[in-house]
């Protein structure tokens, strides 16, 4: 029973999974959003741009819970940080260090209700969606005979606007089949640096501050790598695509600032900046009661109470003991 | 360098010295001196392993364990970006599919031969008996020449000229090419150049040449665009050698990218917006140029009309299929009118591409998605209990040959690897003409030899007399499959 859940059961399980999903991506991913495609065009005015951006919000707006999620993820990280550093310090010199200091934050990440990959789940999710879209613009609007011809396997019989293709691709002036590269002026340029701008907003209010110094240069080299990046491979990118990801970039901003406050932007997330926790740890003072209660988790990540005296109560429940803090209490 | 595997841990010695008192649990455990990292033991060592709650805490790892987890730590962020990159460059790598790729021209006879469009735009023939030679001296353009692009409309040959166009693109920067050649000699007589698509085939009246064309990059032709035109039917001049002359052209609200088919002088063809257009050539007509008649369709236009009987026959992409009365609507002037008395529509489950046949007053016609109807071209409804049906999409026109000794039947083209076969009196199934790839082209019966020319570009030759496969070459190179 134990090697049914074993480690190499599970991956080769989980590549099961993931190659099933690739075999049937048309079915799964991207034939339902060509026929979403077309029947938005026409619902909105037989313009397909509006319909590539309402559907942007759809998507966005469906994966709300999956952000709130993900920001909350993100802020019990955050207040995690100065532990994270008191214990990078404690096991510095150690030659096991760095397992003994895996095991501890898995630990720690557990006792608070962090999911380690819970951040990388909205983004996980999108990176379909993205590569859905890129395909499903090129095949709602097809370019060639060939693809028109196919266009009328993908669309589902019962959908209305099925036979309003072939779509016309115009919006605001703009072929939104064709590449960035060759859109009039100044969509041209626009497009490509809106884009950047709007993955850099994205990248910044959504950041989790690091105690490591190695991993903030790190961080901070991606914050304007990736955008400019992005930005540049954009010229290539169709400009349905283009405008996909800047309005998600855009509602993405929106959402996490409605949820993490506007001054997630200025680099205050949460009401606790990364330097001040960063002091905090190094003056000791919170590490060293921490180690004195013994307690593995403690009063200094104070936006963690909730959370943590909920998975205690779980713990607890599961146990059928009194939870930890109330025996705590007695002692 | 020594990398860590299931392998090597298995037959690392099994040290059982718990330490006791000290597991994860433990809420103490940080006020525990941390364990003694120990001596080396043939190369190992041991390390303390708070993970394993159930087996013994202590577990061996190869020294170089630390060391490579460190470095794929520090290569992570360039991991991470080449992960970006490969992603972006799949991405990109997919405009591809904005690039046509032709093969759907049809075989044609004239004359002792057989000419053929191969998909990269070049011309060729083979003989029309029962050799089928290939004929390596004749082509246009001539062998080792750059070809003109994909092409997809069958080209037409008319007394000693061959005719065609062809279209390729650089994503959505396209450029047409209709041309003129010499059936004698292969030369090339003249050609006609646009920035546009033309997917449909010529229709060819004398010296005048029809095809329909998307959107016009005007500053290329010096010719300002029509507001509002999203395609052409234009009609060229191909008297003057060398320089063909733009005669007139018809602008339309959405791209041409059908057959036109010209009768009595008036050219009939229909545009992607659903709008099928009566234009006349002149004479007693009305002005060249000018619009007899048009009609609003259910959806998109592609397929080449069919004119018999005094009606005119094609299907649309709403699934319909019509049958306009072509008296009726030219009595009843321009503008589009409703069906009238004598017109008919036929609901089908599929888009229509396919050039329709009549065939001993049975009008057969196939859909996208696979469905061959046999209706009654005077009332419309369906003569075949079922419809016949085969694997993939029917874009060709059917073609019709005689079984032995079964009687009439048609060969039906599909995108797969099949062509199918159906009796025409009721529709059974034959055993069809198995091919290598999909046939988008039509199909042509001369003789007891069926031709097909598939989407990869090979030209095979059946014998209608036992389904047999006589010949394949390629199109364009004459090489056998």
């Amino acid at each position: 029973m134990g090697a049914l859940f074993s480690r190499r059961t599970m991956i080769i399980v989980g590549i099961a999974v993931v190659a099933a999903a690739i075999w049937e991506f048309n079915l799964i991913v991207i034939n339902p959003m060509v026929n979403s495609l077309v029947l938005l065009d026409k619902i909105l005015f037989s313009n397909f741009g509006l319909a590539i951006i309402f559907f942007t919000v759809t998507v966005r707006l469906l994966m709300i819970p999956l952000t709130v999620m993900q920001t909350r993820n993100m802020r019990k990280m955050s207040a995690l940080q100065p532990r994270m550093k008191a214990m990078q310090a404690r096991y510095k010199d150690h030659p096991d260090g760095r397992r003994l200091q895996s095991a501890e934050t898995m630990k720690m990440y557990k006792a608070a209700g962090v999911s380690p990959v819970g951040c990388l789940g909205p983004m996980v999710l999108q990176m379909p969606i993205w590569f859905g879209l890129y395909r499903a613009i090129f095949k709602a609007v097809p370019a060639t005979p060939e693809g028109t011809a196919n266009l009328s396997a993908v669309l589902y019989g019962w959908n209305p606007a099925a036979s309003d293709v072939p779509l016309d691709s115009m919006f605001i002036g703009m072929d939104l089949v064709d590449l960035v590269q060759n859109a009039p002026a100044p969509f041209n340029f626009a497009l490509p640096i809106l884009v950047g701008a709007s993955m850099w907003a994205q990248q910044k209010i959504s950041a989790m501050p690091s105690m490591d110094e190695r991993s903030a240069q790190t961080n901070q080299m991606m914050l304007w790598l990736m955008p400019i990046m992005f930005g540049f491979f954009t010229f290539q990118f169709p400009a349905g695509l283009a405008v996909y990801i800047l309005f998600s970039n855009l509602i993405g901003v929106a959402i996490t600032a409605v949820i993490s406050g506007p001054g997630a932007l200025l680099g205050t997330r949460f009401g606790t900046s990364a330097a001040t926790a960063a002091a905090a740890v190094e003056a000791g003072v919170v590490e060293a009661e921490d180690e004195q209660k013994g307690e593995v988790i403690d009063g200094t990540a104070t936006v963690l109470g909730e959370d943590s005296r909920r998975s205690d109560r779980q713990r607890a429940r599961k146990a059928r003991r009194k939870p930890r803090r109330r025996r705590n209490r007695r002692r | 360098m020594k990398v860590v595997t299931t392998q090597s841990r298995r037959l690392a010695p099994s040290i059982p010295t718990p330490v006791q008192g000290i597991t994860p649990e433990s809420p103490a455990n940080h006020d525990i001196p941390l364990p003694d990292p120990g001596p080396k033991t043939a190369g190992r060592r041991e390390y303390f392993d708070p993970t394993r709650r159930h087996t013994s805490p202590l577990t061996t790892y190869p020294e170089r364990t630390l060391g490579h987890r460190k470095g794929q730590r520090r290569t992570r962020p360039f991991f991470l970006a080449l992960l970006f990159s490969l992603s972006v460059f799949i991405l990109t790598a997919c405009v591809g599919d904005l690039d046509p790729d032709g093969g759907w021209a049809a075989p044609v006879v004239d004359g002792d031969h057989v000419y053929i469009g191969a998909k990269d735009g070049r011309i060729t023939r083979l003989a029309l008996n029962e050799d089928g030679r290939f004929d390596n001296a004749w082509g246009f353009p001539a062998a080792g020449a750059d070809t003109l692009g994909p092409l997809y409309g069958t080209p037409r040959v008319d007394g000693d000229r061959v005719f065609g166009a062809t279209y390729d693109c650089d994503n959505l920067d396209c450029e047409a090419i209709v041309f003129g050649a010499s059936v004698g000699t292969g030369q090339e007589l003249w050609r006609f150049e646009r920035q546009t698509q033309v997917v449909g085939a010529v229709a060819v009246a004398g010296d005048t040449v029809l095809f329909g064309t998307a959107q016009i990059d005007d500053e290329f032709d010096n010719d300002p665009g029509i507001a509002g035109a999203a395609g052409y039917l234009y009609a060229i001049d191909t008297s003057t050698a060398l320089a063909p002359t733009v005669l007139w052209r018809v602008a339309t609200a959405d791209a041409v990218w059908g057959t036109p088919v010209i009768f009595d002088d008036v050219a009939y063809f229909g545009d992607l917006g659903g709008v099928f257009h009566a234009v006349s050539l002149g004479g007693s007509n009305g002005d060249a140029g000018s619009e007899i008649w048009t009609f609003k369709a259910g959806g998109a236009i592609v397929a080449e009309p069919l004119i018999a009987d005094g009606k005119v026959y094609f299907g649309d992409f709403s699934d319909n299929f019509y049958a306009l009365d072509i008296a009726a609507r030219e009595a009843a002037g321009p503008g589009s009118h409703p069906l009238s008395a004598g017109e008919w529509s036929f609901d089908s489950d599929g888009w229509f591409w396919a050039t329709p046949l009549i065939h001993d007053n049975v009008l057969y016609v196939g859909t996208l998605n696979g469905k061959f109807y046999a209706l009654d071209p005077v009332t419309g409804s369906q003569l075949w209990e079922e419809p016949g049906e085969v694997d993939g999409q029917i874009v060709g026109r059917a073609a019709v040959f005689e079984e032995t000794g079964k009687g009439p039947a048609l060969a039906v083209p599909s995108g797969s690897d099949n062509i199918g076969a159906f009796m025409a009196s009721n529709g059974s199934e034959l055993n069809g003409f198995i091919t290598d790839g999909g046939v988008k082209a039509d199909l042509l019966v001369e003789g007891a030899v069926l031709y097909a020319h598939t989407t990869g570009d090979d030209l095979i030759r059946f014998k209608i007399s036992d389904h047999g496969r006589i010949s394949c070459v390629d199109a364009e190179t004459g090489a056998a499959c």
